[in-house]
């Protein structure tokens, strides 16, 4: 198994409700690709904004593999793409398990814990080989094969409400 | 079963939900005092595709955003400023280059486009890749044959920087240093270079009159260039193959690398044909060095392809006296006044 990365919070404010699931969208629409500079979250200093042809990339993914045919056995996945038809914009719906539905009282929380799984990127439902594409640099095809991919790497893994 | 390992150096991923959008702060709006700048639309131009919305045009601004502009501070090594490949007596073009050049004696695969009236203009580059004026400086800052550097460090120099510091408090109330202000500062300055006092502009104004050698060309324009040279911009900023053939060292396809289409194979943006005279070399590469060079290409150097714009399919008949003539009025669209305004010179 990998070493698990660091984990990252996100804390939420939800009104007084019976939950069922929780979903997200990968990526930055449209409107925010458009809207000249911004800071924060979408500064382009984050190094998630394609300066040659304006807009963000939506997940980045970067490392080695002995099978890559770079320099350095380098693999490089930026993805991006906010125009149809290469529009990789992913929403993620979570359901709960069913007995897990999350009932909000007021002062209540709940812990989602959702875990990432990277090997989706490669195989899910879409085939990534390494040795032939080690690299993905531009909105199209590939880049939104592996979007498909990516936006099914998310599972629920546990629950805890208090 | 995936059998190759590998090491994840970087995995980020955006995930946007209302609540991590984090909106402008405004809490300098009035807490000090800027001088504002009335940004003029000359007569006869349309509206402006940019209006300095979120991005008040300041004296302040505007002089943090020249220096910027002038300053080898924005280059990895120091040496390339904005102004390096956009001179302004070029109308701020690259005088006498056909491809422009940057950090460590790289050439870059274009000729550097002159710099006036860009907020007219939606999409900017010859292959319109970059949707936003404000954002437009981060390509050549992070490209490697360019100045070739990172915008975390430039943010870094800049705050270690005492006049800097000064410059973005006055600009902004607070001596804070981000890549938006320092974009948004360099966007009022290039926003604020306008073009449009010519002997053109002047006889559109009724303050002047063409001769009768300007008026023959003027004519003659008219009939063969305007069409996409389109008055009062000179250009109607679409991307059209105008039948220069491949460079093939360059493999340069314009518009298709961000398209990702065919038919926009070899297509690129029709330039401003103001302040021609200073802006040679011509054509997106610069392969043309006098506009009789250009003149010729359009009459008989037409290479045909299947994205060849129609209106050029028979080539464009010029006769010795139409040439003679149109050239004649190009000169009426120097503008000497923009080419001299000491607000745009170096600080």
């Amino acid at each position: 198994m990998p070493p698990i990365l660091p984990s990252t919070s996100l804390a939420l404010k939800a009104g007084p409700n019976k939950y069922d699931h929780i979903s997200f969208i990968i990526g930055v629409d449209s409107a925010r690709n458009f809207s000249g500079a911004q800071t924060g979250a979408l500064d382009p200093a984050n190094g998630m904004f394609w300066t040659w042809n304006s807009g963000y990339i939506m997940a980045k993914l970067e490392g080695s593999s002995p099978i890559s045919t770079q320099p350095d056995n380098r693999i490089e996945y930026h993805i991006g793409g906010f125009k149809d038809p290469d529009n990789v914009l992913q929403k993620v719906v979570l359901p709960f398990p069913e007995t897990a539905s999350i009932d909000f009282s007021p002062n209540s929380t709940a812990t989602v814990t959702i875990t990432a799984n990277v090997n989706a990127w490669f195989n899910n439902p879409n085939e990534l080989h390494i040795a032939q594409t080690p690299v993905c640099m531009t909105p199209g095809d590939l880049s939104k094969k592996i979007a498909e991919n990516y936006s099914k790497m998310f599972t629920i893994t546990h629950i805890a409400t208090k | 079963m995936m059998k190759t390992a590998f090491v994840i150096l970087l995995i980020g991923i955006f995930m946007t939900a209302c609540i991590f959008m984090n909106s402008c702060s405004k809490k300098n709006d009035s807490s000090h005092n800027t001088t504002s700048l009335n940004f003029t639309i000359p007569a006869g131009f349309p509206d402006p595709q940019y209006k300095f919305e979120g991005n008040t045009l300041t004296k302040e601004g505007f002089e943090l955003g020249r220096t910027l502009f002038y300053d080898g501070i924005l280059s990895k090594d120091g040496n390339f400023s904005c102004a390096s490949c956009h001179q302004q007596f070029a109308a701020f073009s690259t005088f006498d280059h056909d491809l422009s050049h940057g950090f460590n004696n790289q050439f870059t695969t274009r000729n550097a486009p002159a710099l006036f009236n860009l907020v007219w203009q939606k999409e900017y580059h010859w292959d319109g890749g970059i949707n936003h004026i404000e954002v437009q400086p981060l390509a050549p800052l992070t490209a490697p044959n360019e100045m070739a550097e990172d915008i975390n460090n430039v943010v870094d120099k800049l705050k270690k920087d005492d006049n800097y510091k000064k410059m973005f408090r006055a600009a902004y109330g607070d001596d804070a240093v981000s890549s938006q202000r320092m974009l948004k500062a360099i966007t009022q300055f290039v926003g604020s270079l306008v073009s449009a006092n010519s002997k053109y502009d002047k006889v559109k104004r009724g303050e002047k009159s063409f001769t009768v050698a300007e008026q023959t060309g003027y004519t003659a324009f008219q009939q063969k260039c305007a069409s996409c040279h389109k008055e009062p911009l000179f250009t109607d900023l679409s991307y059209r193959n105008n039948g220069m053939p491949l460079n093939t060292y360059l493999n340069d396809y314009g518009r298709m690398r961000i398209t990702g289409k065919k038919e926009d194979s070899l297509k690129f943006k029709v330039p401003s044909l103001r302040n021609v005279f200073q802006s040679f070399p011509y054509g997106h590469d610069g392969r043309f060095y006098s506009i009789d060079n250009v003149l010729n290409h359009y009459s008989t150097g037409i290479k045909s392809s299947p994205t060849l714009d129609p209106l050029l399919k028979n080539k464009i008949p010029l006769t010795t006296e139409e040439r003679y003539y149109i050239k004649i009025f190009l000169a009426t669209l120097t503008d000497s006044t923009f080419l001299n305004d000491k607000r745009f010179a170096q600080p």
